[in-house]
């Protein structure tokens, strides 16, 4: 039953970072949106990516006009979102076997693209990033790339969009588009917790669903040709290295690693898979990738792994399918007017890069302002967004503590509580990083969970399904990890959860 | 191990938080925290301002790591803590000062009259205070003649072998008494000794936070010993805590092929005098003293269990009772006048335990124990070689 109705300019679907940037650039350009996330901000590819802010130096050579968008944007967004981001500056590390050939020509396109990269002496690398396999580095080069926090990213773009007015609705899928004639007039929408649908009425559609693109545009009858590529990240319990090192070769598998805040990723991987729900990383990529990361680190299969996950790109193929290896296709982006496809107001952004997501931002809205008549200019490259609530590396000892390995206070969770778009434990994590350190919410989860319900924010009954839901989802992240200290870690989480809490019953689904 | 691998060994159980007896007396965040959680945080940039205070309360006491069903060296990780925070400490010239027993007891020794002149009296006790957040109450006296001087004259003549003795700070500089008694049982053991130059053992460098200072202590030591273990000597330590240094955390630090070697060599001196049990048995006379027995936390953090009470077992008709827990003094951490609040509240149920006990004299091997309990519980105090080297000498002669 489609009981309240609601008005807007633009309604965005899709609370990706591409969703978020479109909301905030929007809200600065004084457009009336509304966006819906079906799940958490940052669910889809934008929470499961890797998290490097590109300088541009791995694109250079596939394709030198996206490494220096890249680098352009990557200074802009240190200027205004420097609250997600680290400037932890880059390593590209030539490892012995590694073509020679390429390392010449990645050196003469940076040249060519003023991309700053500068050779370093191996000592000096390994002195600062120790955890480099000595015995194989052949030359070492710093170059401008970044760490950035997609979570704080996503959700400073909708801080800022809902505090100039815009909305943002989570735990919100859009069901079906409204299309009268050919023209779009909006979507009908379902509260996923209540299970009650509504509708949005709007002038314009933005899909920025990401990898669910396809589907979204199939509700207006319109073909997406994407294809699916799933990348999986290894995480490891600790900072291994200072800055992002790469491998200086053709991008491969298992080449980067990024540091994220307290702890660091390996990764990806990219294989083809058909849907964009195909989530589930495997043991053969893991290992495929910890033994080339061995190559350029030492040791690092033996460091203590946390979680596993994969993420979707989601490619977009144009009107050519032919088949492609799926590296190979290209990283732009695209921003489709379905007025060709006879959908008037109903708008996709497809592809991209966490990096380029202001561009793509702007590109997009700029054609929308067009379509409503809006001169103001896109304001996102100089307009500073607001710092995340919480979430910062920090220690505070003298505060009642939630969570001890990410030292998330009693206050961090009330303050994310409060934010509107905060509607369940999932983005409470994201913003705070509630059970995201090394004891994976063995201490922390319950705890939440009681101060939840204590402040009424929860019943008893949701108090039991969200920690069955979290050993569910805790089970699904480390199963191919499970070795050593985290091993031993996950037992003790089992038998807290299983016996002290009694959730026995849960045991099956870990 | 290194110290990122000994992080990623803790699982967050908190059982060590428990054994912390500064968390049980102040405010304090705890081994746990300060540990692997300020470590691993710390290198991803947090501030390290946010732990110095709460680094500084630790005792380095050990009892934490003895705590951990999970084998976690939590003092290494918290001594790499107090390095990254080293520069930000409050009173850094203070604590680097005091870092330097060796160099202290040096000055202490050659003018011993001065200096302890200078803080038995009002004037230079409320300057220590002033310049030097110092509690000049507690501090100790200095011997007039340092250890190294005394024992180069008693050297056994006839021996069966030679061990090496590392006397360390308090031994030489502040109580004589405890090497020379050493010597004397070894002596009538027929086993000979040498006591090499030797610098301080560096843990009040590395409690302090000094870890590259510290470090250069270790090289030194280790140096000056490897001839000696080249020889095949074993090495006694009559201070817990040089003892477990020597054993465990040059090599936990350094790492070195050198330092795994000596952790194999080195004793406690009564670890070492318990396989003597029977000869001692007969050369004691029985000493009719009620006496308490105090093991320190390094003694129990080097896991020999409590050979000192074994050896004090061996004297007839000594009523013997034994105390546990910290006394709070950790090496020179209860002088300072911004610690003697937490290192009261640490020491009190101890304290108090030994009064009820009322006892003639108290024995106990560290040297800052002895300090403390001497000035808390206005005993007595004296190492149990001390005590065994008396009872065999004559009867019924403690205390003298
Ligand atoms: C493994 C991996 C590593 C990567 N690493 C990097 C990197 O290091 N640096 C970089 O710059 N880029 C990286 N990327 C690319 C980057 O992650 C993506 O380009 C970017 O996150 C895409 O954001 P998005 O908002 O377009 O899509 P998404 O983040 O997928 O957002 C789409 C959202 O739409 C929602 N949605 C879908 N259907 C519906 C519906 N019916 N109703 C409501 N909501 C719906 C989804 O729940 C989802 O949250 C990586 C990608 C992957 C997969
Ligand atoms: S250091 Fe040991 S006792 Fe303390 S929390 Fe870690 S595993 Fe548990
Ligand atoms: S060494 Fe002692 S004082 Fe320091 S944290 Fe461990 S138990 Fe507490």
């Amino acid at each position: 039953m489609i009981s309240v109705t609601i008005k807007t300019g633009v309604l965005v679907i899709g609370g990706g970072i591409t969703g978020a940037g479109i909301l905030w650039d929007l809200a600065l350009r004084g457009i009336d949106a509304v966006l819906i996330e079906q799940k958490e901000p940052a669910y889809g590819a934008t929470g499961r990516c890797h998290g490097l802010l590109h300088g541009g130096c791995r694109y250079l050579v596939k394709d030198s006009a996206v490494a220096a968008e890249c680098y352009r944007e990557n200074k802009i967004l240190q200027s205004v979102a420097k609250g997600a981001i680290e400037n932890t500056g880059g390593y590209f590390v030539q490892v012995k076997g590694d073509d020679p050939g390429y390392v010449e020509q990645w050196l003469n396109l940076a040249g060519k693209t003023g991309i700053p990269v500068k050779e370093i002496d191996i000592q000096t690398a390994i002195k600062e990033e120790p955890l480099l396999a000595v015995q194989n580095i052949e030359r070492v080069f710093t170059v401008p790339d970044a760490a950035v926090d997609p979570f704080d990213l996503t959700l400073m773009n909708l801080t800022g969009a809902t505090q100039r007015g815009a909305k943002v609705f989570t735990n919100t899928r859009v069901e079906e588009l409204i299309i009268t004639g050919n023209q779009i007039r909006g979507a009908v929408v379902k509260d996923l917790a209540s299970g009650e649908s509504y509708s949005i009425h709007a002038d314009i559609v933005v899909n920025a669903a990401g990898a669910w693109a396809a589907s979204i545009a199939a509700k207006a009858g319109i073909r997406l040709n994407m294809k699916y590529g799933k990348g999986t990240l290894v995480v490891f319990a600790q900072r291994l290295t200072k800055r992002v090192i790469n491998r200086l070769r053709k991008p491969g598998d298992g080449d980067i690693i990024v540091p994220a805040k307290s702890v660091c990723l390996l990764g990806t991987t990219d294989i083809p898979v058909s849907s964009p729900d195909d989530l589930d990383p495997t043991a053969a990529e893991i290992t495929k990738m910890l033994n080339i990361g061995e190559e350029m680190f030492d040791h690092l299969s033996e460091k203590r792994i946390l979680r596993t996950f994969a993420g979707i790109r989601p490619l977009y193929t144009g009107d050519n399918n032919n088949g492609e290896q799926n590296r190979e296709i290209s990283r732009g982006f695209a921003v489709i007017n379905h007025e060709k496809d006879a959908v008037d107001g109903f708008y996709s952004i497809v592809g991209g890069k966490l990096t380029t997501y202001r561009l793509m931002a702007e590109q997009l809205v700029d054609v929308v302002a067009e379509k409503l008549g809006v001169k103001n200019p896109c304001q996102t490259a100089e307009t500073v967004l607001p710092q995340p609530v919480a979430g910062q590396v920090k220690l505070a000892v003298e505060e009642p503590m939630l969570c001890e390995c990410e030292q998330v206070t009693v206050q961090d969770l009330e303050r994310a509580c409060e934010l509107p778009f905060c509607r369940d434990l999932h983005t409470i994590r994201k913003i705070t990083r509630l059970g995201l350190g090394p004891c994976q919410g063995t201490f922390c989860i319950w705890r939440a969970v009681m101060l939840l319900y204590e402040n009424q924010r929860i019943s008893a009954a949701e108090c039991r399904q969200l920690l069955q839901e979290f050993l569910a989802e805790r089970g699904k992240g480390s199963c191919f990890t499970l070795w050593g200290d985290q091993l031993k870690q996950y037992e003790l989480a089992r038998g807290i959860y299983l016996n002290n809490f009694q959730l026995g019953d849960a045991a099956d689904e870990i | 191990m290194n110290s990122t691998t000994e992080l990623d060994h803790c699982l967050k159980c908190s059982i060590c938080q428990s054994a912390c007896p500064v968390i049980t007396s102040a405010s304090f965040p705890g081994p746990k925290l300060l540990g692997s959680d300020a470590l691993r945080l710390l290198k991803a940039g947090a501030d390290a301002g946010a732990v110095l205070p709460a680094v500084e309360a630790c005792l380095n006491c050990k009892r934490c790591e003895l705590a951990c069903p999970h084998g976690v060296r939590i003092t290494r990780l918290i001594s790499d803590v107090k390095e990254r925070t080293v520069t930000a400490k409050k009173h850094y010239w203070r604590d680097l000062l005091l870092s330097y027993p060796g160099f202290l007891g040096k000055v202490g020794t050659i003018v011993p009259g001065l200096v302890n002149f200078f803080l038995s009296n009002k004037i230079g006790r409320k300057l220590a205070k002033k310049v030097m957040s110092l509690d000049a109450d507690a501090v100790s006296n200095y011997a007039s003649r340092p250890l190294s001087r005394v024992t180069s004259s008693l050297q056994a003549a006839e021996t069966n072998r030679k061990v090496v003795y590392f006397a360390g700070c308090y031994a030489n500089y502040i109580e004589p008494e405890i090497g020379k008694s050493l010597v004397e049982l070894l002596g009538l053991l027929k086993i000979g000794v040498v006591v090499p130059t030797e610098h301080c053992c560096g843990m009040p460098l590395l409690a302090n936070g000094f870890k590259a200072q510290a470090k250069k202590a270790f090289q030194k030591n280790l140096k000056a010993l490897l001839p000696y273990l080249q020889e095949g000597c074993d090495i006694l330590c009559t201070c817990p805590t040089c003892a477990l240094a020597l054993k465990q955390v040059y090599l936990e630090e350094l790492g070195t092929d050198e330092a795994e070697v000596l952790s194999k060599f080195v004793y406690d001196a009564s670890e070492y005098l318990v396989n003597y049990s029977d000869q001692l048995a007969g050369l004691i006379k029985p000493v009719k003293l009620h006496m308490v027995y105090h093991q320190p936390c390094h003694t129990l953090a080097q896991g020999v269990g409590q050979p000192s009470l074994t050896l004090l077992k061996l004297i007839p008709e000594l009523k013997l009772q034994a105390v546990d827990g910290c006394c709070g003094q950790s090496g020179t951490y209860g002088f300072k006048q911004e610690k003697k609040k937490i290192s009261e509240a640490v020491g009190k149920a101890l304290f108090k335990e030994i009064e009820q006990c009322a006892p003639d004299l108290v024995s106990t091997d560290c040297g800052a124990c002895t300090m403390r309990i001497k000035h808390d519980c206005h005993l007595d105090v004296k190492h149990p070689l001390s005590v065994l080297l008396q009872s065999i000498k004559t009867d019924d002669s403690l205390p003298d």
